[in-house]
């Protein structure tokens, strides 16, 4: 009898209930009982032509039918082992990467993308399936045998250790080379680290994640900053190779009033309490403080995640965002689960300036309406102002969550840049500097934890090549 | 893990570290480093004093829960998780001419590493040193190795009573003005010796003090505007062209978390009260 097409009947991952949410920093989403994964696994049709729909769609192209079949099959080291051919970090990217954009967004019960229309259902729960394995294999102890190869005497230095250094290093040692990582911060795993809030990402898994590396005999530099501690120069000649990953994660301001106490990059305030714990001080040394209102004025994956933290800082929470919610690049699921959670969205409102007292203390943001216009370049409508739609938003504090900018120290005056100032390469990941490789946001500006790690994983393949062969290409200009 | 190699008391309220730390010993005048007592600590930039063989050598004064904790556990463990460094950009170092230096508290230990690279380039240095009281004044000697003059003084009165403004009009009274000033420690005194430096039109380079997080340039905490543009302190800095930097922007972002400080120090008190308890039980 041939399989009846399950359309509709997505399995929804278990979430903790808004008021529990808000009490703590603990992960909300508490993933697939091996009940709900072996039924949303069976909803999968593996198809023939997956390479065209889910598999194009991912990033990183993991063979999404092959291990979805090995869970059904219930060979969750199959699934695992399937995994990480490709990704690494199944329990990272299962919980932060923005399916809905990607491989759930390319799954054929709910987008054809070979006929480029859309179908009736809703689609495989890819990212819950994902997560699940690799909290599978975490949880139960099963140690999988990461083997690297002997020895090629070889040496790479990775600058960062964001996903994208992760994940070169982890290639490159499994290709027998010796590899150190020189991280600036005091724990590894970048963005993840400090900015993505533990209630979406716990940190246990990059920890576990840090450790395979270390199994692999990856070591890590911890304290040194690259173009301050180390010049990229001195690291060129100590080792064969080097990859720059330090992404892109300097805060951006920019709006009248922005020199006042309470106003703060999102990436302050992130690194304050996800890296810092600031939401145990004063049993933590690090203080946070933004009074009893918090206004935050962005509407990305960043935006979000300063709101996920600031209510569960029990804080009246308004979000400002001069486009609309379909525009946003977060995902869309979390922004209803803000919503539940109590934050106040403010769609389509451009903040205009930061106002405060004499003594620097913020007072509120003044704002402006706007409504849907003519199409830009991009062709998306233009949010134009509505004359005479100024108000208030009364705050204590601001938090600028409108996207990052290169930090270039570490290659500063050394690589050629873009105009952003990130890292200018060619296909090849090669800089203008012959044995230095780049990748990661350090290149694109801001994308994903995906995009990065699939950077790193691609570099390292050129790095072992031009290890082999000293084969240079870069010739600049474009 | 860091070894402490060395722990020396100045007065009740300084002490003196040397942490073996191999990538600090090639530090450049005026930089500074970062330092966890344990993963879980506050974040501490430290001017480097002077560098070692093995490392580098600094000067703590006892301001918080921070400097109180890592005096109070480095004599029971002399270990430190995490040390980055050296961070900043160097003191530039070249033949000014005459240079006097102006510290106040803690700021003689920057001033130190910047006024002996100085002098070994040529310069004739002068040194004006001010604590709040008495248990601010210390490394007078270390100062003298190296300068010409040196006066100390104190706002308390309790060593000659002076203030780092009065001073450094009296030094120009008496002595003729310097080719340049450098001054560090405090952003209050540091702006009304650039004042000054404004009227007489002496050169002056100021160390600033801003909180700092990452220190490697992400979450802007250490903003300030020199010359109307943006810099950070942490990977611009912490030097720069006094007469350039807005002092007012710098003032008015200080003592941010001055409230929780208070509450973390009187929390650590209470701890250390209870452990002293638990001692003698
Ligand atoms: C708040 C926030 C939330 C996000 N949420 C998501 C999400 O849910 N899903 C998603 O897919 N993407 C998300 N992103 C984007 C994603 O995090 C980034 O695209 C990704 O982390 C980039 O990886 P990377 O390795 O290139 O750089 P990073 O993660 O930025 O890592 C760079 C590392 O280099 C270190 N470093 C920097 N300079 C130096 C130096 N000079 N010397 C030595 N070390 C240095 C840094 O300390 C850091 O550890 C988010 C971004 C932010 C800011
Ligand atoms: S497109 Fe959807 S149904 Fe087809 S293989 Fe991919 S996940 Fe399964
Ligand atoms: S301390 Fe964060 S940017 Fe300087």
């Amino acid at each position: 009898m041939a399989k009846k097409i399950r359309y509709l009947d997505r399995n929804k991952e278990p979430m903790l209930e808004p008021s529990e949410r808000v009490k703590g920093f603990r992960e909300y989403a508490l993933g697939f009982s091996v009940g709900l994964a072996l039924d949303e696994a069976n909803r999968c049709l593996f198809c023939k032509d997956a390479d065209q729909r889910c598999i194009k769609g991912c990033p990183i192209n993991v063979d999404i039918p092959g291990f979805i079949k090995k869970i059904t099959e219930g060979d969750l080291v199959g699934a695992y082992k399937k995994l990480i051919e490709t990704d690494i970090f199944p329990s990272i990217c299962g919980r932060v990467c923005p399916q809905e954009r990607q491989c759930e967004g390319s799954c054929i019960l709910y987008y054809d993308t070979v006929r480029e229309r859309k179908a009736k259902g809703l689609p495989v729960s890819i990212g819950a399936l994902e997560k699940f394995v690799g909290d599978f294999i975490r949880v139960s102890g099963i140690e999988i045998e990461e083997e690297a190869s002997p020895p090629t005497g070889k040496k790479v230095a990775v600058i960062g250790a964001g996903p994208s250094g992760l994940g070169c290093a982890y290639d490159l040692a499994k290709k027998g080379h010796e590899v150190h990582v020189y991280e600036a911060l005091h724990k590894a795993g970048g963005v993840m680290r400090y900015g993505i809030p533990p209630a979406r990402l716990d940190r246990e898994i990059i920890d576990y994640e840090i450790n395979r590396l270390e199994r692999l005999g990856v070591k890590f530099f911890y304290g040194y900053v690259v173009g301050r501690t180390i010049s990229l120069e001195e690291l060129r000649e100590k080792y064969d190779a080097v990859y720059i990953s330090v992404g892109a994660g300097r805060g951006k301001l920019g709006l009248k009033g922005d020199h006042l106490k309470g106003v703060f990059s999102a990436i302050e305030v992130l690194t304050r309490v996800n890296l810092m714990e600031a939401y145990r001080f004063p049993e933590a040394p690090t203080p946070v403080d933004l009074g009893n209102k918090v206004a935050i004025i962005g509407g990305g994956f960043t935006a979000v995640d300063c709101a996920i933290t600031s209510l569960r800082l029990g804080l009246e929470t308004h979000v400002v965002y001069r486009r609309t919610r379909e525009t946003s690049s977060a995902r869309q699921e979390e922004w209803d689960h803000l919503m539940e959670e109590g934050a106040q969205i403010h769609w389509l409102t451009q903040p205009v300036e930061v106002l405060g007292n004499e003594k620097g203390e913020v007072l509120g943001l003044k704002c402006i309406k706007m409504e849907l216009g003519e199409p830009d370049e991009s062709g998306r409508p233009r949010p134009v102002p509505v004359p005479g739609s100024e108000h208030v938003i009364e705050c204590d504090s601001v938090i600028f969550a409108i996207g990052q900018q290169a930090n270039p120290i570490a290659y500063q005056g050394l690589l050629e840049i873009t105009k952003w100032g990130t890292v200018k390469v060619n296909d090849r990941y090669e800089t203008s500097m012959e044995g230095v490789f780049a990748g990661g946001d350090a290149i694109n500006g801001g994308d994903t934890v995906v995009r990065s790690l699939a950077h790193g994983r691609e570099a390292a393949k050129f790095i072992d090549e031009y290890l082999k062969t000293k084969k240079w290409s870069f010739t600049g200009g474009s | 893990m860091y070894k402490v190699l060395e722990k020396k008391s100045l007065t009740p309220k300084a002490f003196i570290i040397e942490i073996e730390a191999p990538h600090l010993t090639k530090a450049g005048p005026g930089q500074f480093a970062v330092i966890q007592r344990t993963l879980e600590s506050e974040r501490i930039p430290l001017s480097i004093l002077e560098t070692t063989d093995k490392g580098a050598k600094f000067l703590v004064e006892v301001r918080g829960r921070s400097t109180l904790e890592l005096e109070v556990r480095l004599n029971e463990s002399r270990e430190i998780a995490y040390v980055e460094g050296p961070a900043g950009v160097p003191f530039e170092v070249k033949n000014y001419g005459r240079v006097l230096l102006l510290s106040k508290n803690w700021g003689i230990a920057p001033i130190i590493n910047v006024g002996r690279a100085l002098s070994e380039c040529g310069n004739k240095i002068s040194a004006i040193h001010v604590g709040d009281t008495s248990e601010n004044v210390y490394l007078i000697n270390e100062l003298e190795s190296f300068s010409g003059s040196v006066r100390v003084f104190t706002e308390d009165g309790s060593v000659e009573e002076g203030n780092v403004q009065l001073a450094f009009r009296d030094y120009i009274d008496c002595a003729g003005k310097p080719d340049l000033v450098v001054c560090a420690g405090n952003n209050l005194d540091s702006s009304l010796v650039v004042d000054v430096c404004r009227e007489e039109g002496i050169s002056v380079v100021s160390m600033v003090n801003t909180y700092m997080l990452d220190t490697i340039g992400l979450c802007l905490v250490c903003r300030l505007l020199v010359n109307d543009e943006q810099k950070l302190a942490c990977v611009d800095g912490p030097w720069f062209n006094g007469l350039e930097v807005n002092w007012d922007y710098l003032l008015a972002r200080e003592n941010l978390y001055e409230d929780e400080e208070k509450q973390a120090l009187e929390k650590f008190l209470k701890q250390l009260e209870r452990e002293k308890l638990r001692s003698r039980r």
